[in-house]
């Protein structure tokens, strides 16, 4: 039997709390901005498909941008044709926004740059609120191109498979894994969030293996905001009279109490989904209406993207924090569209330009919130892409190159590494110019898990390949 | 019987001779090893009233000279028209009592396809110009008013197996010939199916093979690898070698056998080469003929992929074929294939004996059902004997209280919505694209927004709504390693959504809400809803085939008798009993796990 402490029903509000509406009205004070005290928040940015990160943080030095126009010369020319007019393709040299790395003496005259649609972000590198994960991917120890030409070492299993290595990023093994990472790492720290630490992981992208824990598991809220019951919360639910009224009460109450009576696992995992549906819902807007409301102005002004939308609903659950005691939080939020096999020149600006626009909002209303130096917002994608293109798009690489901001972060930086553009280096797979990651998962995911608290001993436990690697921490927060 | 848990040990499942008062009707224990007990204790010593409805009924063991696909209840025909069916009504339910299952199953394999293309081309034509989503829209009113049922509900397994999104492949006569080739193919040879999807338009776009260009040696270029990659993990064998029952091959570490590498998929990727418009290559695509073939944009390289090798300068239409017999003829393709239509059909979790007597039948070609009756041409990849071993597997029908706890299938939102339509006979008064009214035909209902998360022919990606081997992490299914797909979109995250849309079907007159001509036909309900009892024994039948207990019956007549019928002029009572009956019904896990 399904045995659950369910709380009353309170259901009277509106059944969908549109998130706009909780932008309005904000005082000038700075009366959102809580204080931050010892909390910390880890979100993670996935980007599904695959991100052609080579086209995202681009070589600025001559002879490297060269030769990367030179490998790719189909998509090169597919932005000049789409970008005849005004400044011409966003991928000319001199419509690049080149990169002052603060370490940027440290790559042998290789030189980086962004897209200017990614200016935001840009800025924020240069600020020192962000720093870039050069050529990161699964590892399970540090590989050489012959070794894995030669498979004479242990390998990620099922390298180049969208779900699989979706997989492996998020839970550091293949489709059929139950436990992520940030899970992992959500319960070591649940007991920072009280007694009952419902809020201790959140997502906006579904149930998503990356918070699946051993103790927690994913607050899961849909793209339009927390829905109630309509049924329950909505006038028109069976007519409007005080009887009716009454009733709509009844019902709520046949909801709550909704537990099978069946023993078969499938209704059993329904009847809980509904409850903790209702239950966390209730609680969730119970905090909501006790909490003010986010900045208003266009720095805070997120794009109405379904990225957008997802970081938006982020930052009010953060906001939120207090109300639910939490001092220990891991986001989740995904989207998709980025498995460019073609039509790259088409659909990768506007991806990057969102992604930029999003985070930058983001960002800006953590620092309204007081929290910047207390969250951490790392991007993730299940590979890089080929650096040989097939005409006017490329497929499934290993390594790539990601994000991760946040005032905590030692900004301003490229950590791991991006290679030369020189397909015969010892950086590349033999075929198609994958690059074999510089920087490993489980090294990236000791980095976050040092900083968000556990110690090193439950690192290890969580991490068994972590040793293979001489540096354990990447180095991009403070210890 | 037997299922296996989650440490993918078998183990054969007793039936336990104590059933409980409370909520023990699934009187199966998967704890003890041991022989296969050829039950029928539990429905006798279950103690009637708590058992799950109509148990008793449908596990009556047939006479020995009886088929067990008889339909001999009420229950048994609405339980089963609901696995084959996008939902019965009670005319379907009455009229199929006292027949066998086979022989309903034969009258839907000769029923004529009902093609959507046409019409769609006409909506586009009188409009002049596309509307996103009108394929999806017709596809809506073949599922909801459609006689040819099990055609249908096979097209929509069969587009979530070989998937083309219109949220890249939009264009509604693309769509609409691609789902019409699934049709076409339903009944057929997987084969042929593979060969015509190969070849659709928005297929070509979607996995971007369309005009995919060959290998340049000058400027490194290599072909577009997405469609190789997709059609072997995703349409065919899989990643790794396959049983036949659906479990991996282990190989001496322990660990199932990767099939390819990415060597493999380079070689197939040159097969997908020189594929373009119908007479010209780059300049020119008619969305509803199959995509043009291409000597001259041909990869003319060897192409090894799967131990096949194809030599080099090999013509473009040998090369396909080549290839495509070789991917077909796989021996993972039976169990791999099989596996995930059952899912689509009748078990979430389908245990290895179920998925090889359906991989038996896909690759024979042949299904015998328990009458006798001889289903499939004896082809390898034949779908009707697929089908016919999927639907009248005879675990489906020793009844409910013989399958395990971890047997069921939790049915995907979509066919929450469409059983509700059809079970009460929604009207349909149309808006085509013209804006005229047409009776028999339902309005698209765009789903795919706040948290719904399922709308036809929209998957996020090529992977589906969901993945075939998705365990859901911390729940009591995935505890035990059961895979249960649906649960990947169905979740605590979605559930208030999904019930929320629903809330705007059922209760549709008191919404303004854009389904305005989903107006279903209460008349039958509001007859009986003086009687609650009555009311709720006959939503029990037509929404969940009597899967309610007593207790839980009496239960939801307690709750809507409190809405007292007044008998004032315009009263609404009644309705309001019925829709809240209907509401308290479609929540609860009786009506999203079939069983």
């Amino acid at each position: 039997m399904t045995n659950i402490n369910r709380r009353n029903f309170l259901g009277s509000a509106a059944s969908i709390v549109g998130t706009t509406s909780l932008l309005s009205a904000i005082g000038t004070s700075n009366a959102w901005a809580q204080s931050a005290g010892d909390y910390k928040a880890i979100v993670c940015i996935f980007l599904a498909g695959g991100l052609d990160t080579v086209d995202t943080v681009l070589p600025y030095d001559e002879a490297n941008y060269n030769a990367f126009r030179n490998l790719r010369p189909g998509i090169f020319g597919d932005y000049e044709n789409r970008y005849r007019n005004g400044a011409g393709s966003p991928r000319l040299r001199e419509n690049l926004l080149p990169l002052q790395l603060r370490n940027g003496s440290s790559f042998g005259g290789r030189e980086y740059a962004l897209p200017q649609v990614m200016a935001p972000l840009h800025e924020l590198i240069h600020q020192g609120k962000g720093a870039i994960l050069g050529n990161i991917g699964p590892l399970i120890q540090p590989t050489t191109r012959n070794q894995f030409e030669n498979r004479s070492v242990p390998l990620p299993q099922r390298l180049f498979s969208h779900n699989d290595q979706q997989s492996t990023w998020q839970s550091l093994s293949v489709e059929g894994s139950q436990l992520g990472w940030g899970g992992r790492i959500a319960d070591a720290m649940s007991s920072a969030n009280g007694a009952d630490p419902i809020f201790t992981s959140v997502s906006t992208a579904g149930n998503p293996l990356f918070l699946a824990g051993q103790s927690t598991r994913p607050f899961m809220i849909g793209p339009a905001g927390v829905a109630q019951l309509a049924a329950v919360s909505r006038s028109e639910a069976f007519g409007n009279t005080a009887e009716r009224r009454q009733f709509r009460q009844l019902m709520g109450q046949y909801y709550e109490n909704l537990a099978t009576r069946s023993e078969n696992f499938l209704d059993q995992d329904v009847a809980i989904a509904a409850d903790r549906a209702i239950d966390n819902t209730e609680r969730y807007l119970e905090a909501d209406r006790s909490t003010p409301t986010l900045p208003v102005g266009d720095q805070f002004s997120f794009p109405s993207s379904p990225l957008g939308g997802q970081l938006r609903t982020i930052a009010e659950t953060i906001a939120n924090r207090n109300a639910f005691g939490a001092q220990r939080q891991v986001f989740f939020a995904q989207i998709g569209g980025f498995d460019s096999h073609s039509n790259t020149a088409l659909d990768l600006p506007r991806l990057q330009g969102d992604i930029a626009n999003s985070i930058s909002a983001f960002i800006n209303v953590l620092e309204a919130l007081g929290v910047m130096d207390n969250v951490v917002t790392f991007t993730a994608s299940e590979f890089g892409r080929t650096i040989i293109e097939n005409g006017d798009g490329t497929d499934h690489g290993w390594g790539g190159h990601q994000f991760v901001f946040g005032g905590a972060v030692n900004g301003g930086n490229l950590y791991g590494d991006i290679p030369a553009f020189d397909l015969g280096l010892d950086s590349y797979t033999a075929r198609s110019g994958r690059m074999i990651p510089a920087v490993s998962v489980d090294q990236f995911a000791a980095t976050l898990s040092r900083w968000y608290g556990l110690p090193d001993a439950q690192i290890n436990a969580m991490l068994p390949n972590l040793a293979n690697f001489s540096q354990s921490d990447v180095g991009f927060l403070p210890a | 019987m037997s299922v296996q848990t989650h440490k993918g040990k078998w183990v054969f499942p007793i039936i336990s001779a104590l059933v409980f008062a409370y909520g023990c009707s699934d009187g199966a224990s998967t704890g003890a090893a041991g022989l296969s007990t050829p039950s029928t204790s539990a429905e006798t010593q279950a103690p009637t009233g708590t058992s799950e409805g109509s148990e008793t009924a449908t596990g009556s063991e047939a006479p020995a000279n009886q088929s067990v696909t008889l339909l001999q209840t009420k229950e048994q025909a609405a339980r089963f028209l609901n696995t084959m069916t996008f939902g019965a009504s009670i005319e379907d339910i009455n009229a199929a009592v006292g027949r066998d299952a086979a022989d309903i199953l034969a009258e839907e394999f000769a029923k004529d396809p009902t093609y959507i293309l046409q019409t769609v081309q006409d909506f586009v034509d009188a409009a002049g110009r596309d509307r996103s989503r009108i394929a999806a829209s017709e596809f809506q009113n073949s599922a909801i008013f459609g006689d040819d049922q099990l055609r249908q509900r096979m097209v929509f397994a069969l587009s979530q197996i070989f998937v083309v999104s219109s949220n890249v492949s939009n264009n509604s006569p693309g769509m609409a010939y691609y789902v019409d080739r699934l049709s076409e193919n339903a009944f057929g040879n997987y084969r042929d199916l593979l060969e015509d999807i190969t070849l659709t338009p928005n297929m070509g776009e979607y996995l971007t093979y369309l005009r995919n260009l060959p290998t340049d040696l000058e400027t490194g270029r290599v072909p577009d690898e997405n469609y190789a990659r997709e059609i072997l993990q995703l349409f065919s064998v899989g990643l790794f070698e396959l049983e036949n029952d659906g479990t991996p091959v282990l190989g001496a570490d322990g660990q199932p056998i990767e099939l390819y590498t990415n060597e493999d998929i380079s070689g197939l990727a040159r097969v997908f080469t020189g594929i373009g418009g119908q007479t010209d290559f780059r300049f020119q695509l008619d969305r509803t003929l199959p995509l043009g073939l291409h000597d001259n944009f041909h990869d003319q390289l060897e192409k090894s992929f799967l131990g096949l090798t194809i030599p080099a300068g090999t013509g473009i239409e040998e090369t396909l074929n080549l290839a495509l017999d070789h991917i077909a003829n796989h021996k993972n393709v039976g169990p791999f294939i099989s596996r995930q239509l059952i899912q689509r059909f009748t078990d979430s979790n389908p245990p290895p004996n179920y998925v090889h007597i359906v991989a038996e039948a896909f690759d024979t070609g042949t299904y015998i059902a328990a009458n006798g009756r001889r289903f499939g041409s004896g082809q390898r990849g034949d779908f009707e004997a697929t089908l016919a071993a999927i639907l009248l597997d005879q675990d489906l029908f020793n009844g409910r209280a013989q399958w395990g706890l971890d047997r069921g299938k939790v049915r995907e939102p979509i066919l929450h919505m469409f059983h509700w339509a059809r079970a009460f006979n929604i009207e349909g008064t149309a808006l085509p694209v013209d804006g005229a009214s047409e009776p028999g035909r339902s309005f698209f209902v765009q789903t795919d927004f706040n948290g719904f998360s399922q709308a036809l022919f929209r998957a996020p990606s090529v992977f589906n709504f969901y993945r075939p081997g998705y365990i859901a992490p911390g729940t009591e299914t995935g505890n035990r390693g059961l895979t249960v797909p649906e649960f990947q979109i169905f979740n605590e995250g979605s559930y208030i959504p999904v019930a929320n849309l629903m809330m705007n079907f059922v209760a549709q007159s008191r919404f303004n809400r854009p389904f305005d001509n989903w107006i279903a036909d209460y008349s039958t309900e509001i007859e009986l809803a003086d009687d609650a009892a009555a009311l709720v024994d006959h939503l029990n039948l037509l929404l969940v085939s009597g899967r309610l207990t007593d207790e839980t019956k009496a239960e939801i007549s307690e709750l809507i008798g409190n809405i007292e019928i007044t008998d004032a002029p315009d009263s609404d009572d009644r309705l309001t009993r019925v829709e809240a009956a209907i509401l308290a019904i479609i929540a609860r896990p009786e009506f999203i796990v079939w069983r």
